[in-house]
């Protein structure tokens, strides 16, 4: 066979019919691939998402992904955990044979099982929220935590980075259907901020619902060959590496120098976080006693509206994770009672609204934190210890334990 | 990008099949012009769509009078509303103020007084901001009234205007088209689009996909990675980089256009190619009639020829061929690093195409050249990849760069 015959061969095997059913067939392989991407766990031995499974690297989780993950560790009659909030409970600091979520799961023993699917910068509504919901009928008996800071509110459908995740488990049909919710997101997205990007994330996710082509590409992206270049990955070539293969880089803030976690030229700028934490919310009155300033609490509660079905409250635990107490020390006298105070203010204000909640931080040591806020390891042990006793209490008062 | 938004992925979804439905070409001409109109309605906003409306009715107004003075008050028109919306912001902050350092923000502040509600909360004006796809709008237009001008018939149905002038495949990024292929291709595609038509598109579209996506997003990734440590890198990784940066451009430009292409092509439609292989040329001016083909030749016809192109001797050409090649250059932004970019291409072209009549040295040169294609090849290549340099970065950095390549630092 000649050159010429073989080329009209090949032409006539791509003539243009063949060539549309080949597009459509292998669209539609595709699809199905990524169906099954969706049930199966992609993240053998998951600890946490790591920074090259999450946004910041271009990588966006699914709720089939997380999903997946806890079908695959839990075991039959667990009470499911799920952690969700930012960095501090993700565990930034705490290197991965000693992220605190361990801490937590050892303490509460086999009866539980605990996954953290807490992200760099999320709120309390982002990833393992929408995880934890999507799950609610399959694992009915779940306690879903995360961490705020005092007065801080939340966007019922996610902060602008993470808010991916709700309009997947939305579109996928996976979340309660609650007025309150629907008319807290609808107020929240008159904001020009929030409306952006909307329309476009809601054809992305609509279209997801039917293709599942971001399970596909996960699926592509962590086990097969990595499909984006990044500066994290060194040396131009490497990068197609399956992202699986990138060992979790977070380091051991225990095993820092002081002067590299706590860094003096950064001082300034961080009094001026942890004074943030309250100096809003109070005023002093006639006698010198801090008094709330209602338009700030008055924000909280508003901000706070409509965040979870209310079915989802009594079973979500607000944790409010306390500044470093190399900081608070530099605070004045009458700056740490307030700053008390705030946090105090913020666990009853949280539980007035349903939730359960608890603050943490008050008697650890300068040691127990990698920075402002990041716990070191030996912070996680004794933040494992107070939240396992929550869960334990929280666990008999929804009645869990009677269940089993 | 337009076309790997997931709004644009289902209108075209939607649109396209609908288009070959409606098997009736009186039914999906009408259809596309709608499509069209939602299209650069969603992408252009209300204030992006007026100044499109009020030019293009005014063009296909005009148009119909076949009035030579008509036809050159709109050509008027579409250039100076291109200048005000794409330049008059370079124009009062970097052109004045180079003459007069107080003229440029005196005549800002004064716009700004006389227009107090289009002022943006960062201080910009809204009327400076250019509308989806300005310089298109602005090419098509003069490229249609001067053709009228000359004795063309102008387009009588308003809606083969109106899709001449908003076909969403082209809208955002070209190719420039021309009105004298764009209807009958229109009309051929409304007639007869086909499974090959539609096999072709989907070849197009995902070699488009491939050199933008997975090829020219990767590629800006590293170059933004590495560039900034350009210095710092071996000879050998600065000219790898240096390669990338060329590759990068020639996949992003050309990609977008296939892509373009192709989707015109999933309607029946055949637009002319804007890209031919431009890194297999062999001198600059074979690198210009491959790169960027519609808008290097809307340049030649529009303002190197009227401007009297070689016909009034060597000094009148170059000039001629720096004006056109400057505007070129100022066609890809309004900045001073475009302007050069084109200049340095302009002169190039000057010294290519007149280098010959140099007594004794000339003639030798040529004949050397004629005879080593390679090196022909080579030169040009380092010519055309240079000036990427200054294309894509501030003038001093582009010569830093282009010297730390020949380890001049």
């Amino acid at each position: 066979m000649t050159a010429v015959e073989i080329f009209r061969q090949l032409r006539s095997a791509f003539a243009p019919k063949t060539l549309i059913c080949g597009v459509l067939i292998g669209f539609g392989a595709l699809c199905l691939l990524g169906r099954q991407a969706a049930r199966e766990n992609l993240h053998k031995h998951f600890i946490r998402f790591t920074q090259w499974t999450g946004p910041e690297t271009k990588y966006y989780p699914t709720v089939n992904e997380m999903m997946a993950i806890v079908r695959a560790k839990i075991k039959p009659g667990q009470i499911l955990v799920v952690v969700g909030g930012n960095s501090v409970l993700r565990g930034v600091g705490q290197p991965p044979e000693r992220v605190w979520t361990k801490y937590l799961q050892e303490n509460l023993g086999d009866g539980y099982c605990v996954v953290n699917f807490a992200f760099n910068g999320s709120g309390v509504t982002d990833g393992g929220a929408v995880a934890a919901e999507a799950l609610r009928r399959e694992f009915p008996r779940q306690i879903y935590m995360a961490n705020a800071a005092p007065t801080q509110g939340s966007v019922p459908d996610g902060s602008v980075v993470y808010r991916f995740m709700f309009w997947d488990a939305y579109h996928k049909g996976l979340l309660v259907d609650d007025p309150a919710r629907n008319a807290a997101i609808h107020e929240s997205h008159k904001l020009p901020y929030y409306a952006e990007g909307m329309n476009e994330l809601h054809a992305r996710e609509w279209l997801d619902h039917w293709f599942y082509f971001q399970d596909f590409w996960n699926d592509i992206t962590l086990v097969k060959f990595n499909t984006v270049w990044g500066f994290y990955v060194p040396g131009l070539t490497k990068f197609l590496q399956p992202r699986k293969r990138l060992p979790d880089p977070e380091p051991d803030f225990l095993a820092m120098p002081m002067s590299s976690r706590y860094v003096e030229a950064n001082l300034e700028a961080e009094m001026l976080n942890v004074r943030g934490c309250s100096v809003y919310a109070y005023n002093k009155d006639a006698e010198g006693k801090w008094q709330p300033y209602t338009p700030v609490w008055d924000q909280f509660f508003a901000a706070t509206k409509g965040l979870f079905p209310p079915e989802l409250k009594q079973r979500t635990l607000i944790l409010m994770s306390r500044n470093s107490p190399y900081y608070i020390r530099r605070l004045a006298p009458d700056e740490q009672e307030r700053n008390d105070l705030a946090y105090l203010d913020a666990v009853k204000n949280w539980q007035k609204i349903g939730y359960a909640s608890m603050d943490y931080g008050s008697d650890f040591t300068i040691d127990d934190y990698g920075d402002r806020t990041h716990l070191t390891w030996h912070g996680g042990v004794k933040l494992a210890k107070l939240v396992s006793v929550k869960v334990g209490a929280m666990s008999q008062e929804l009645g869990y334990l009677d269940k089993r | 990008m337009i076309f790997n938004t997931y709004w644009f992925i289902l209108f075209a979804g939607i649109v396209i099949p609908v288009f070959w439905m409606l098997k009736k070409p009186f039914l999906r001409v009408p259809f596309l012009a709608v499509a069209c109109a939602v299209f650069h309605y969603h992408y252009a906003g209300p204030a992006g769509m007026a100044p499109i409306i009020a030019l293009g009715a005014l063009t296909y107004v005009l148009g119909l009078t076949r009035n030579r003075f008509a036809c050159i008050a709109g050509i008027i028109v579409s250039v100076l509303a291109l200048c005000f919306y794409k330049y008059a912001h370079f124009l009062t902050g970097e052109v004045l103020t180079l003459i007069n350092p107080a003229w440029g923000p005196a005549v800002e502040v004064s716009a700004k007084k006389l227009l107090p509600g289009l002022v943006a909360p960062g201080g910009s004006i809204y009327l400076f901001v250019p509308p989806l796809g300005m310089s298109f709008f602005a090419f098509e237009f003069v490229h249609y009234l001067y053709e009228v001008r000359k004795g063309a018939a102008p387009l009588r149905n308003p809606l083969h205007f109106l899709l001449f002038a908003i076909f969403f495949p082209t809208l955002v990024a070209g190719p420039i088209k021309r009105f004298g292929q764009f209807v009958p291709a229109l009309q051929d595609g409304a007639n007869n689009v086909n499974s090959a038509d539609v096999a072709e598109g989907l070849r197009r579209i995902a070699t488009g996909f491939i050199k933008k996506v997975i090829i020219a997003d990767n590629l800006t990734l590293a170059i933004d990675y590495y560039v900034p440590q350009f210095e710092a890198l071996d000879l050998l990784t600065r000219w790898f980089i240096f390669t990338l940066i060329a590759m990068r451009i020639l996949m992003d430009f050309s990609g977008y256009s296939d892509i373009a292409i192709g989707l015109a092509r999933l309607l029946g439609v055949k637009i002319p190619e804007n890209f031919n292989w431009p890194y297999a040329a062999k001198s600059i001016q074979d690198f210009w009639q491959r790169w960027h083909i519609s808008l290097s030749s809307w340049i030649r016809d529009y303002v190197y020829i009227p401007l009297g192109g070689n016909r009034h001797g060597l000094v009148r050409k170059i000039l001629n061929g720096l004006i056109a090649f400057a505007l070129v250059g100022l066609w890809h932004g309004p900045a001073w690093n475009f302007v050069i970019w084109g200049l340095y291409h302009g002169l190039g072209l000057a010294i290519c195409s007149n280098y010959a009549a140099v007594p004794s040295a000339g003639p030798k040169l040529q004949g050397w050249l004629a005879r080593s294609p390679r090196t022909c090849w080579v030169a040009t290549q380092l010519f055309a990849w240079l000036g990427w340099l200054v294309f894509f970065y501030p003038v001093p950095q582009a010569l830093r760069m282009a010297g730390l390549l020949f380890g001049v630092k």
